[in-house]
């Protein structure tokens, strides 16, 4: 068993393709936390807002963060499915 | 003078020629110089390859005070053993604004102490183990990793290869200088005394000054003294030399192509070593007692002569370090003097200069200020053509307020300002960054691609803002109030971009400033969403004429392509400086229908809380 997974890591170490794969896999996960947590501190901020063109305004971000955040789970989703992974797939974003 | 400039090459070789078939010995000590200096430029060559990131980051880092400055140039130096690569990093990063003056000198400083390691590591260990049997696996590794298409792995078998040919050269000389004991005393050669002692040192500059390199001199010195070919005393001197010429060829190379600040610490260089050279042939008895001493209390023996040259040109170099550390400020003073920084010059690049190309970073870096002097330059054009002020714009006075300078921004002819103000950098840019481009790769590469990207729409624009600016400036004080409504607000518009464009130069989370112009666009799409059924509104209630509406509907697509090309722009040059947009999450930006359906969603939205809302 140890062995095995010594050889996938190997493998993954002159697997360019693979490595290539991995950081796209993580820096999607990492900007999509970024976008979460913004959409949130724009949740929290629409919340306390009273004055009608700034709400708008909020709205209007949220919206685009979340349109942002779908697309990039989509994203992630093709990336986890595609052949080869051995990651486990991402599910906390 | 061109004849015998085209004469040297042929000559030269001629009398290499010549000098091979007479001499077996000849041809073995300078195929040993050959294969040194082929090691030198695969070993620069290696480090130039990790120079995508890593060292250009640590450089940074390491330069934040002179005596961290310092230390890195020492250790720099005494890795990559090539002060003359240290040192054009260096200056292409002080031409490229990114390091002090003051942490310049540090470097080079630091540098001239790392460089001694070299003969330590020659005179310990060089000439007395069979370099040629370490040079031999070191050569195989190297050639194995050039088949390797990653360039850290390319770099990696430049390095080894380097070595091993470095190893392979000092074999060579030795056996070379070896070959020519009975054959050639150069002791013999020189007068004795000062003359003695200035020839050699000149001698060690010009050898340095040809070969490029002062640890290929020092190497052909501590070999001719191992095998008795040059006395302890003409050694010494021709360390001496080596240390002066390494500063010369810096000075050389620091001059072409740099801008005033690559051409202050290059003349610094020369300063410092030139004054260290004299001190040190001044001081040359004093130096040489302490040598004396140094060695014995380090258990060097009495005739080892390459270990006491070793001794001697660290003791020197660091005699020259702590003359000139205390005189640190008064000598940038000095420099700064002597090279005055240029100033500022209409429809000419300020930023770019030869010298930033020999660092992918600092062409980057160069490109990016070169470029956003651009957009400031760009953006006071077309504030000034829409009739508003650029200064009164930029100190951020609410844009209902700004004064209306739209009769005499009739005159401002665009064309003409942006051939005067704006062309010359722009080709300037575009030739530089083709230009870097071919020497850069990956990372940087793109970042540069992204850059030409901002420029052109940037440039576009302009072109816009030039579109539209006649009838803007018509119909802003048109009769028709419906007309000069509408005009007022595309103005409106594109000046709300720029006002968003401002404040991201001043966010730090690249996901606020993304969201920002994300933001911006989103705005942009909507107007030109409603644009048309607007303007049919308009004709419908016969408040504009059918050519009005023409005119407005043609100069909405114009407002809105400017503020796409700006919004663009300032993706590329304001947000995360320092990895390219393509490579970030930047994927996720969304397209013209994506940003339509949240338009759409909004809209329903607002209608429905609209109605909910109404009893």
């Amino acid at each position: 068993m140890k062995i095995a997974k010594m050889v996938k890591k190997l493998n993954a170490l002159f697997d360019n393709h693979q490595r290539e794969r991995q950081r796209q896999r993580k820096e999607l996960k990492a900007a999509l936390h970024k976008l979460r947590h913004k959409q949130h501190e724009l949740d929290d901020a629409l919340a306390q807002c009273h004055e009608p063109t700034a709400r708008q305004a909020l709205e209007e971000k949220i919206s685009i963060l979340a349109t942002q955040r779908r697309k990039g789970l989509e994203l992630l989703r093709e990336l986890n499915n595609t052949p080869a992974s051995e990651d486990k797939p991402a599910t906390d974003v | 003078m061109e004849l015998l400039k085209r004469l040297l090459l042929p000559v030269i070789m001629l009398l290499l020629g010549i000098g091979f078939w007479t001499s077996p010995t000849l041809q073995l000590l300078a195929a040993g110089v050959a294969l040194f200096l082929f090691g030198m430029m695969l070993l620069e060559r290696g480090f130039q390859g990790f120079s995508g990131g890593l060292l250009e980051d640590i450089l940074q880092r390491a330069t934040r005070s002179t005596a961290r400055a310092m230390l890195f140039g020492a250790a720099a130096t005494s890795i990559m053993q090539s002060s003359t690569l240290v040192s054009v990093l260096t200056i292409s990063f002080l031409s490229a604004g990114m390091m002090q003056l003051g942490a310049g000198l540090g470097v080079i400083f630091g540098a001239n102490l790392g460089t001694t390691t070299g003969a330590w590591l020659i005179a310990g260990f060089g000439l007395s183990l069979s370099l040629s049997k370490l040079a031999m696996p070191m050569l195989i590794f190297g050639v194995l990793l050039q088949f390797q298409n990653t360039q850290t792995r390319t770099a990696l078998g430049n390095v080894l290869l380097g070595i091993g040919f470095l190893f392979l050269g000092i074999d060579y000389m030795k056996d070379g200088f070896g070959g020519m004991q009975d054959g050639l005393d150069l002791s013999a050669i020189a007068p004795g005394g000062l003359l003695g002692t200035l020839l050699f040192t000149l001698f060690g500059i010009l050898a340095t000054v040809v070969l490029q390199s002062s640890h290929a001199s020092l190497v052909l010195t501590l070999t001719a003294l191992s095998v008795g070919q040059i006395s302890y005393d003409a050694a010494l001197a021709l360390a001496i030399g080596a240390n002066v010429g390494t500063a010369v060829t810096t000075a050389v190379i620091g001059s072409i192509g740099a801008n005033s600040a690559g051409k202050q610490l290059a003349m610094g260089h020369l300063i410092f070593n030139l004054l260290t050279g004299i001190v040190a042939l001044i001081t040359l008895p004093l130096l040489l007692w302490t040598v004396e001493h140094l060695s014995q209390a380090l258990g060097i023996a009495a005739d080892n002569h390459t270990m006491k040259l070793a001794v001697f040109h660290s003791l020197f170099n660091l005699l020259g370090i702590l003359l000139m550390l205390p005189q640190l400020t008064r000598l940038q003073h000095l420099l700064e003097r002597l090279i005055p920084s240029q100033a500022e010059q209409v429809n000419q690049p300020l930023y770019l200069n030869q010298a930033a190309m020999e660092s992918p970073a600092a062409a980057v870096a160069v490109t990016r200020n070169e470029s956003t002097r651009l957009y400031s330059l760009a953006t006071d054009l077309m504030i000034e053509g829409l009739g508003w002020q650029a200064d009164e714009f930029d100190r951020g006075q609410p844009l209902p307020l700004l004064t209306d300078a739209s009769r005499t921004a009739a005159s401002i002819n665009l064309q003409q300002r942006y051939e005067q103000q704006v062309k010359g950098i722009y080709s300037s840019i575009i030739g530089f960054i083709s230009s870097a481009r071919e020497k850069t790769s990956g990372t940087f590469d793109e970042q540069l691609r992204e850059l030409r990207a901002a420029d052109q729409h940037l440039i576009e624009a302009i072109k816009g803002v030039k579109h539209l600016q006649r009838n803007l400036l018509f119909y802003i004080h048109h009769e028709n109030h419906e007309m000069a409504q509408a005009y007022q607000q595309l103005r409106l518009q594109i000046g709300d971009v720029l006002r968003t464009i401002n404040d991201v130069r001043h966010m730090t989370d690249p996901t606020e400033s993304r969201l920002a112009l994300d933001h911006q666009l989103l705005l942009s799409e909507r107007e030109r969403e409603l644009s048309d059924s607007l303007v049919e509104g308009l004709i419908r209630g016969r408040k504009i004429t059918t050519g009005m509406a023409t005119s407005l509907l043609t100069d909405k697509g114009y407002v809105y392509d400017i503020c796409k090309s700006l919004l663009s722009a300032a993706r590329y040059l304001f947000i995360d400086a320092d990895k390219p947009q393509s490579e970030g999450p930047d994927n996720l930006t969304l397209e013209s229908n994506e940003m339509a359906a949240i338009n759409r969603q909004l809209a329903e939205q607002r209608s429905d809380s609209g109605t909910g809302d109404t009893p």
